[in-house]
């Protein structure tokens, strides 16, 4: 595959849930290999249904989305799921096994590893997350940072193409926070990640994209955009008290 | 409605466990067709749903109360099938767990409890769904009368079981007559939290409601400012066709069982006489809330309500229970059935201290309280050695003739021996005995109420044939309960699945299982902040008037289970789930293991074989 497909394209994608209500009115964008992008927008903009977009769970709108060149669809389903790796926003929905070492053996074993080659996968993933002595830990007993840690180890296991994130700052304190943000960053993945929690964005995503009333309505250096105060008041979002996104030095 | 082990004979027994394990296999089949992939999170989660929802008491007349039940609910929720599949592993590991319903009479009670209520309630629920107008109100009026001949049906499948393999002669009338009588009373609450239940599913998520699927509508979407059909996104509505031609069929069906069930109230109102107030009293039993087997299970049986006078005056035996319970609920739930198993009704710890039946009970219940860590030889056993152990050691106690009483002697000493090897103390295991008192209660009636040959004791004239049958109930449903807590007292839970997917029960069944404990808790904390915030509004159900109430928090409940199990399906899914779960541990026991395992049975064995021959 050659470096210039991108990791995610999205085009004109529209969804509309069972009761009626539509979320996603032709959405655009695409994701080069390697790149660290957040999707901001306020609550209730989409921006959870655009996720389960991405590895074909929501299907049945209007668009399409690719992942490495793949086509979201029926034939490639297995493929594009190991390859977009999310994490979700709620651990527990995540972590469903009983401890945490089956949890995050269960996206390789699905893909048909076994033995020495699985546990060192495990044991890889779970290092990388900074969670390897809790391996036989239940994730119920687990802080909610170390959930969430624990969680995007279960998908880090799987060595995804694109690792998606909704909202993985939520709840967290703020050293679970930094300690979360560190290990994002040592990450070699193409990140896509959900927030409206901007200063998280900012320190870590260079590109923004804004999702507003089921559109794009904005892509950007995340600074710029931050900085755009009608922008991000048209669109809902505020920065938190005193945060200056202009006196900020990127950590990219 | 748990049957205990010793209360059907072991004939009756294997047979109705045959008939469970073919119905089992058949909705294994039928739910991967309702759910397909989908089946093991969202059963799991409907499960977890259906114990969190046993624990929703109802407030029936007064100081009575009845909790749900849940098959009818789970049929027309989420099809018939995956409904068998929630109401099997409740009982499944209600039985393995908390000792509640004997492992040998698994198989009655899922017959009565799971398959009995759901295949009734869906069957009629479909027909009048075909009768009525297609509308959303027709969907719930169908729901009402569905659960409302659910529940005193599973108590007429009872009586017949009874009536074939009952091991104690009670004349069949006078359990008919018990039975359905009050089982009626239960359907209706039943009947009026489905009924709402539904509607306020339907209301939402009309979507995720199985039996009103096809009254959806096509989808419209605008896309930059244009409208157009959602292609697919639905799931195919059932097709409807012939339903005009099916139309009197149906009618005339429903006619009859209308007609039917109205005959068997009036008949089993015509005659009230002790069984029947037994049964209403304590007979009844409840559905045990599994995971609330709180730190003491016997801590909350609501069941036993003995406050019949003349029980409570000849009967001082157990008159802790007496005056307990008769604060509590008198037929706490729309107990699907039987009189007799008088199950424990392990209640959370709240509703003990509570001087009246509360609608809001739900329980704090967690985990695997049963549990006693420990490194003794019986607790390093492998988990499906233990397991097969157990099941052996009770199908041979249940076999042996109940004269031979010097058998039971032996076996209770055999049982002291391992819960000495698994230095599980006396008191631990005795406490968590009472599980079995209210069934006990029961046992103590039968030598008044059975028929034949009398004695004279102490100037009471007794049955023979009553004390007999007292007897053999309590000596094989207490070793039943016995070996269950000794077993649950030595595996935890999550070797208890691994040994019983070792023990090749149905792949599927583990996962529904593994799944409805990992988020019992979940969903009953659910069900517990709604409690609080409902109380915190000053809400507190005590009449008929707040069923209403009480059904809309089933309904939330239900749609957040739900998608919950769709959230967890979602995760399972993006990690390359496509039906099957990945192996990951694999249990196995050396032959060493299994010996030791085996002594148990094999020495009881022993044991009834010389009953036998003496």
């Amino acid at each position: 595959m050659d470096a210039v497909t991108a990791s995610l394209e999205v085009s004109g994608l529209a969804f509309a849930y069972p009761d009626g209500h539509q979320a996603l009115f032709g959405v655009d964008f695409a994701i080069a290999r390697g790149e660290r992008v957040a999707l901001l927008g306020p609550n209730g903009a989409g921006k959870t249904t655009l996720v389960l977009h991405l590895n074909g769970i929501l299907t049945g709108g209007t668009g399409s989305v690719r992942v490495a060149g793949l086509p979201v669809g029926r034939q490639h389903m297995a493929e594009i799921r190991r390859r977009v790796g999310i994490v979700f926003q709620d651990p527990d929905d995540q972590l469903f096994m009983p401890t945490v070492r089956e949890d995050v053996a269960f996206g390789p074993a699905a893909a048909g590893l076994k033995g020495p080659e699985l546990e060192e996968r495990v044991d890889r993933a779970l290092e990388r997350v900074g969670m390897a002595e809790f391996k036989d830990r239940p994730p119920h007993h687990l802080s909610f940072g170390q959930r969430r840690r624990v969680a995007v180890a279960t998908v880090l296991a799987m060595e995804p193409e694109i690792l998606v994130l909704d909202e993985p700052s939520s709840n967290l304190d703020p050293a679970s926070r930094r300690e979360l943000a560190d290990i994002l960053r040592s990450l070699e993945v193409t990140v896509l990640m959900v927030t409206h929690d901007l200063p998280y964005a900012l320190e870590l995503c260079p590109r923004s994209l804004i999702l507003s009333e089921g559109v794009i309505a904005a892509d950007g250096p995340t600074g710029e955009l931050l900085s755009d105060e009608e922008l991000m008041r048209a669109h809902r979002l505020e920065l938190p008290f005193g945060f200056d996104p202009r006196s900020v030095t990127m950590g990219a | 409605m748990h049957v205990p082990d010793g209360f059907i004979n072991a004939p009756t027994s294997a047979a109705t466990g045959v008939i469970a394990a073919g119905a089992v296999a058949v909705s294994l089949r039928g739910a991967r067709r309702e759910l397909d992939e989908r089946t093991a999170p969202l059963a799991g989660l409907v499960a977890a749903f259906i114990f969190a929802v046993q624990m929703l008491n109802f407030p029936v007349a007064a100081g009575t109360s009845g909790h749900l039940l849940g098959g009818a609910l789970a049929a027309i929720l989420v099809g018939p099938f995956t409904g068998v599949l929630c109401v099997s592993v409740v009982l499944l590991m209600q039985g393995i767990l908390f000792a509640d319903g004997g492992l040998t009479a698994l198989g009655v009670n899922i017959t009565n409890m799971a398959i009995v209520t759901t295949v009734v309630a869906y069957a009629l629920f479909r027909g009048l769904v075909k009768v009525l107008p297609r509308t959303r109100r027709s969907v719930t009026v169908a729901s009402f009368v569905a659960a409302l001949v659910s529940v005193p049906a599973a108590a007429l499948a009872f009586t017949l079981m009874y009536a074939i393999g009952g091991t104690t002669d009670v004349s069949i009338g006078k359990v008919a007559t018990a039975m359905v009588g009050v089982h009626l009373l239960i359907g209706i609450g039943e009947a009026v939290i489905t009924a709402l239940t539904v509607g306020a599913v339907i209301a939402v998520r009309p979507d995720l409601v199985y039996g009103a699927r096809g009254l959806t509508r096509k989808l419209k979407l605008r896309v930059n400012g244009e409208l157009v059909d959602a292609p697919g996104a639905e799931p195919e509505p059932a097709p409807v066709a012939a339903r005009t031609s099916h139309r009197k069929v149906w009618a005339a069906g429903l006619v009859t069982s209308l007609v039917l069930a109205g005959f068997v109230s009036f008949y089993a109102s015509a005659d009230p006489d002790g069984l029947e107030k037994v049964a209403t009293d304590h007979g009844i039993d409840k559905k045990a809330e599994e995971h609330s087997a709180a730190d003491s299970p016997l801590a909350d049986y609501g069941v036993k309500d003995v406050d019949d006078a003349r029980l409570s005056g000849g009967w001082r035996a157990s008159s802790v229970w007496v005056s307990r319970s008769s604060r509590a609920p008198a037929c706490s739930g729309p107990c699907a059935a039987a009189v007799r198993t008088t199950r424990p009704r392990r209640r959370p710890r709240a509703r003990r201290a509570r001087p009246a039946p509360r609608a809001s009970d739900m329980g704090a219940g967690h985990a695997h309280k049963l549990y006693r860590h420990g490194h003794s030889p019986v607790h390093a056993l492998p988990p499906h050695t233990k397991l097969a152990a157990v099941f052996a050691f009770v199908v041979v106690v249940v076999s042996t003739p109940r004269e031979a009483m010097w058998a039971f002697g032996l076996y209770a000493v055999l049982l002291a021996v391992v819960a000495y090897l698994a230095r599980v103390p006396a008191g631990f295991l005795l406490r968590r005995l009472l599980i079995e008192v209210p069934f006990v209660a029961f046992a103590v009636l039968m030598p008044f109420v059975a028929e034949g040959e009398r004695v004279d004791v102490l100037g009471m004239s007794l049955s023979v044939n009553g004390l007999w049958g007292a007897w053999n109930v309590l000596a094989k449903g207490t070793l039943g309960v016995a070996a269950s807590v000794l077993l649950a007292a030595t595996t935890e839970l999550r070797e208890l699945l691994l040994g019983l997917q070792r023990l090749k029960l149905p792949p599927l069944l583990v996962q529904i299982a593994s799944f409805m404990i990992r988020y019992g808790d979940v969903i009953t904390d659910e069900m517990r902040r709604m409690r609080i915030a409902r109380e915190s509004r000053g809400f507190e159900a005590r009449g008929v008037k707040h069923w209403g109430v009480l059904a809309k928090s089933a309904g939330a409940l239900f749609i957040r289970s739900y998608e919950r199990g769709e959230r967890v399906h979602l995760a399972m899914v993006s990690r390359g789930y496509s039906g099957a779960m990945p192996v990951i541990d694999e249990v196995t026991a050396s032959r060493a293991q299994w010996s030791y395992a085996l002594a148990l049975p094999l020495s009881a064995l022993a044991v009834c074989l010389v009953g036998w021959t003496l």
